[in-house]
């Protein structure tokens, strides 16, 4: 095997799905999984049950609310969508990786 | 802290709506096994390769409903309640055998009760309307030839109680063996 795949870093999860909310709308868990997936281009390895604890935390947080729909494909699923203190709380966490991401690259390149 | 504020009262609003909330989970967690095993076989799967894989990229099941649960409600306060509702079957199904025990604690909690009350009555606090019970000293008398404590005459109980400032009061207290007497001092 070429390239292992890598498991979700704690704590990412919750960015990851605040962000594909962000840029995609609302959807159900099932999507969610699937698009983290595709953008990561299969190389993490997500359990995808484990994103519905998750997005229950993130909800009882007041950053998703959930509601009752019908998928594409008429499928009844519960669909999230980001709030707006969602919305701040994604743009502070993506501050606080990028800074971090930047902090231990710079590591990484000093010898 | 207004996010835990926000966690706590919506796990709290759980404890109210479990079944409703575990037929969504059910619900939820059907839902999406379905949509993988669609798109498995619109990929080409057979219909038991399809739900395999979707199974496996889920995960565990049962082990996403405990995670869930354990994020959903008061994880302490349910488990506690469903060991008192237990306690309280067991009870039920062995009537004799409960009545016994509880007629055995009734009678062990009653009888430490009335002992300790009895004792404390009689040797800690003797003289109930004496308000600071710790400066209560007992005076005995001396007399010359005698080696133990010896009773006081009325007559020296009166002088002292006349005379003497480091006592406030003197309570008089007789017994089998003769006369003692207590005081409270300051």
């Amino acid at each position: 095997m070429a390239t292992s795949k890598s498991e979700v870093l704690q704590g990412t999860l919750d960015l990851l799905v605040l962000k594909t909310l962000d840029s995609m709308g609302p959807m159900h868990g099932f999507g969610i999984a699937m698009r983290i997936q595709q953008l990561s281009q299969d190389l993490l390895q997500l359990n995808q049950g484990t994103l519905y604890p998750a997005l229950l935390r993130l909800e009882q947080r007041g950053w998703l609310v959930s509601k009752w729909g019908v998928s594409e494909n008429n499928r009844k699923a519960k669909f999230y969508s980001l709030t707006r203190s969602g919305r701040k709380q994604l743009e502070e966490e993506a501050e606080d990786w990028a800074r971090m991401s930047a902090m231990i690259n710079r590591m990484l390149r000093t010898s | 802290m207004r996010e835990h504020f926000r966690t706590l009262m919506h796990r709290l609003a759980a404890l109210f709506r479990r079944r409703r909330l575990e037929d969504d989970l059910a619900e939820e967690l059907r839902s999406h096994l379905e949509m993988a095993v669609e798109l498995n076989l619109s990929k080409g799967m057979s219909e038991e390769e399809a739900r395999r894989e979707a199974l496996k990229s889920f995960g565990g099941v049962e082990q996403t409903k405990e995670l869930y649960r354990d994020q959903r409600g008061l994880p302490m306060i349910e488990t506690t309640l469903q060991d008192l509702r237990f306690g309280l079957r067991m009870l039920r199904r062995s009537p004799g055998f409960s009545l016994l025990a509880i007629l055995c604690l009734t009678l062990g909690i009653g009888a430490n009760a009335a002992v300790f009350s009895w004792v404390e009555g009689i040797l800690f606090r003797p003289y109930p309307a004496v308000t600071h019970q710790e400066q209560l000293l007992a005076v005995t008398g001396t007399a010359r030839g005698e080696t133990g404590p010896t009773l006081i005459s009325w007559p020296d109980l009166l002088d002292l109680q006349r005379s003497c400032t480091l006592i406030d009061s003197f309570i008089v207290n007789k017994n089998n063996h003769g006369e003692h007497d207590f005081q409270r001092g300051e």
